[in-house]
């Protein structure tokens, strides 16, 4: 038994601990888990962002004492915390340990750069990418580990434009391309079978997040019309692997994958399309309406198992789904400032979101 | 990918699941039963926010081309669509249908852009215009009610709280230009009237999906005014109150219901609020700093800590 983190057995106990809330009998989960301790989502999510603002406080009180090395001392206070959290407390995955230890080095990356070599842009990236990397194997963390490719993609990034390569685009399809080829390994990942679910969770965010990366560095770094199809046919190809992947494995990151890669090949098509912005969000969202509400009722009894029903009980979600309908309601302006029609902080009329005068 | 079904059976073997429970989770970690309610869930949500953002564009572009009246029935009859298919799902008596939940969402921004536009178009309450969102309002929240249906009862609360006036953006409560009493106020006051409606509500023995949906936005809208004060200098001290006595309230409500976002909402509102008043402090931002650390460390601690009375109350 490791006191430095769960060991994958512990983990899956873990794992399975949180797949089971009804399961009322904790105390031989809390046994076989190690007695490690964590949190849902939520829970995990308030306590990274407290996390968020006790480090930069920590950093910020250490600024006002006008201490000589106070990034380094803040660094060092802020590891000592999480590691004590960790192997003191017995914390995995509750979020506050996991940033406290990301930033920490990240802390370090930032100003290792500034200490031997001044300011230089990539070198500071391929630093965080390490930091990130090595929060992310310490922690087991998906984000951590997804934000070290991005921001090793970054790095690239910054580094081919520091040259002046005569064709700016040059870095962008790089990048991207490392986004893409990465997605790709994590898609294969995906059907190897793992032990611990942290493993299987960083395979997960990596399958969903590089294509999108991918395309931002291309479509929007890249964006000679010329290679609009080029493009579209990355996005496509990846997006069919990903459904793929998805159906046949049955797993929801390479679903995901599929929709957003989706998404993303819509936005790109927009430029060879002479429709209106209005006719496209119409036809596009009918059309997407129609094939899920037939999705729906074509799986309201399982086909091979698949199912549109919902299985878990889990309503966790449910909160953000209420704030986002919310947001798409009509809503007068603060205060009820005029009469004169509508003029709506970021809108007018009460048209779904809608912005514009009548 | 993994599977925990080895645990899941030795949970089964060790008589902490019954048999349907084991079987039922087998069948989920070995995959043999996939649901893919959650991907449909975002894909309508996507498909009903394009839209909705669509008809509102055509709407501003095309009253022109194609005259206020027409448009008006136009969005009508495609709000009539949306609400016969979602009243038929309903009537059928099949299991809530994510589908049919988000047509009727659809059909209800419907209804909202056209009452919008054709109040915009016939000034039919002239200086009173926002009473359309009253309207509105008791429309959505009489659907809800009948349909059972949580979405478009946040449509309804959005709406009602569109009409006293309260701010869409939680930012803009802060920002210290917006952050006058009246904002806090009006928020405050919303908070109050969906708690008495909550009330009334709870008393008839309504459905408790939609008890819910107005305790979150009671929460939500209390804090926001809570914080909305705490920003301005003339109701500093009443905002802290505020907050403290929401929180209170929202933790034991989360603690006795075992509903832990209740628990966040009472902690992290209450981190902030305290953050936000320990800012001012600034002849002594060493000071300041250091008791906002403090603050802060306290409420990661207090999570923590009744993240474990939770649990144990779940017990």
């Amino acid at each position: 038994m490791s006191s430095l983190r769960p060991s994958a057995d512990e983990e899956r106990w873990l794992a399975l601990a949180a797949r089971l809330p009804s399961v009322q009998d904790a105390r031989s989960i809390a046994e076989s888990s190690g007695h490690w301790k964590t949190v849902g989502w939520m829970k995990r999510s308030a306590l990274f962002l407290l996390g968020i603002v006790c480090a930069a406080l920590t950093y910020i009180v250490l600024e006002l004492m006008h201490l000589p090395a106070a990034p380094w001392i803040c660094a060092a206070l802020l590891f000592g915390a999480a590691e004590w959290l960790i192997v003191g407390r017995r914390l995995f995955g509750c979020g506050i340990e996991e940033l406290l230890e990301a930033a920490s080095l990240v802390i370090v990356a930032i100003f290792a750069v500034d200490f031997w070599h001044g300011r230089h842009d990539s070198m500071t990236l391929l630093l965080i990418a390490i930091a990130f990397a090595l929060a992310g194997l310490r922690l087991l963390n998906p984000l951590f580990s997804t934000v070290s490719v991005i921001s090793l993609s970054a790095a690239i990034h910054e580094f081919i434009a520091q040259q002046g390569h005569s064709n700016p685009s040059a870095a962008a399809w790089l990048s991207g391309g490392l986004c893409f080829v990465v997605g790709t390994a994590a898609l294969a990942g995906c059907m190897i079978e793992f032990r611990r679910p942290s493993y299987d969770h960083m395979v997960d965010w990596l399958v969903v997040a590089m294509p999108v990366c991918g395309y931002l560095w291309i479509g929007v770094g890249g964006s000679a019309p010329s290679s609009v199809w080029l493009t579209a046919g990355l996005l496509l190809a990846f997006g069919g692997a990903a459904l793929a992947v998805g159906v046949r494995a049955r797993l929801h990151a390479p679903l995901g994958a599929f929709m957003l890669c989706a998404g993303c090949l819509a936005y790109e098509l927009r430029r060879i399309s002479s429709l209106s912005v209005q006719e496209k969000l119409l036809l596009g969202g009918g059309a997407v309406l129609l094939i899920a509400v037939a999705l729906d009722r074509y799986l309201r009894e399982p086909r091979r198992g698949i199912t549109s029903r919902q299985l878990e009980t889990d309503d966790s979600l449910d909160p953000l789904q209420l704030a986002g309908t919310a947001a798409l309601a009509p809503h007068g302006p603060a205060g009820h400032a005029g009469p004169d029609g509508f003029k709506g902080a970021g809108g007018t009329s009460s048209g779904g979101g809608a912005s514009g005068n009548y | 990918m993994h599977s925990l079904e080895p645990e899941v059976r030795t949970l089964h073997r060790q008589g902490v699941l019954d048999d349907a429970a084991a079987a039922h989770a087998v069948a989920l970690e070995n995959r043999t039963l996939f649901s893919v309610f959650q991907e449909l869930r975002a894909v309508l949500y996507a498909a009903v926010a394009a839209i909705s953002v669509g008809i509102g564009i055509f709407l501003k572009q095309n009253i022109d081309r194609i005259g206020p009246v027409a448009i008006i029935a136009g969005l009508a009859g495609a709000a009539a669509v949306c609400y016969v298919f979602a009243v038929r799902m309903h009537r059928r008596g099949l299991q809530p249908s994510v589908a049919a939940d988000y047509v009727l969402v659809l059909g209800a921004l419907i209804v909202s852009a056209d009452l919008g536009f054709a109040e915009a178009q016939f000034h039919w309450f002239g200086a009173d215009w926002a009473r359309h969102l009253l309207i509105l309002a008791a429309v959505h929240a009489a659907t809800a009610y009948w349909l059972e249906s949580p979405l478009v009862l946040s449509l309804s609360l959005a709406s009602f709280a569109g009409w006293i006036g309260v701010e869409r953006s939680f930012g803009n409560l802060l920002i210290l230009e917006h952050a006058a009493p009246s904002a806090g106020g009006r928020a405050l006051l919303c908070a109050a009237l969906i708690l008495a409606w909550r009330e009334i509500h709870r008393r008839l023995n309504a459905s408790r999906l939609l008890q819910e949906v107005l305790e979150h936005f009671a929460a939500n809208l209390g804090f926001w005014g809570g914080l909305a004060w705490c920003s301005s200098d003339e109701r500093r001290g009443a905002g802290l109150m505020v907050i403290v006595a929401l929180g209170f309230v929202a933790i034991r409500h989360g603690i006795r219901r075992t509903r832990e976002i209740f628990v966040i909402y009472g902690i992290v509102y209450g981190a902030v609020a305290l953050c936000i008043v320990e800012g001012t402090l600034k002849a002594a931002p060493l000071a300041a700093a250091l008791m906002q650390l403090f603050t802060v460390t306290v409420s990661a601690w207090l999570l923590w800590r009744l993240h474990g009375q939770a649990r144990r109350t779940a017990e």
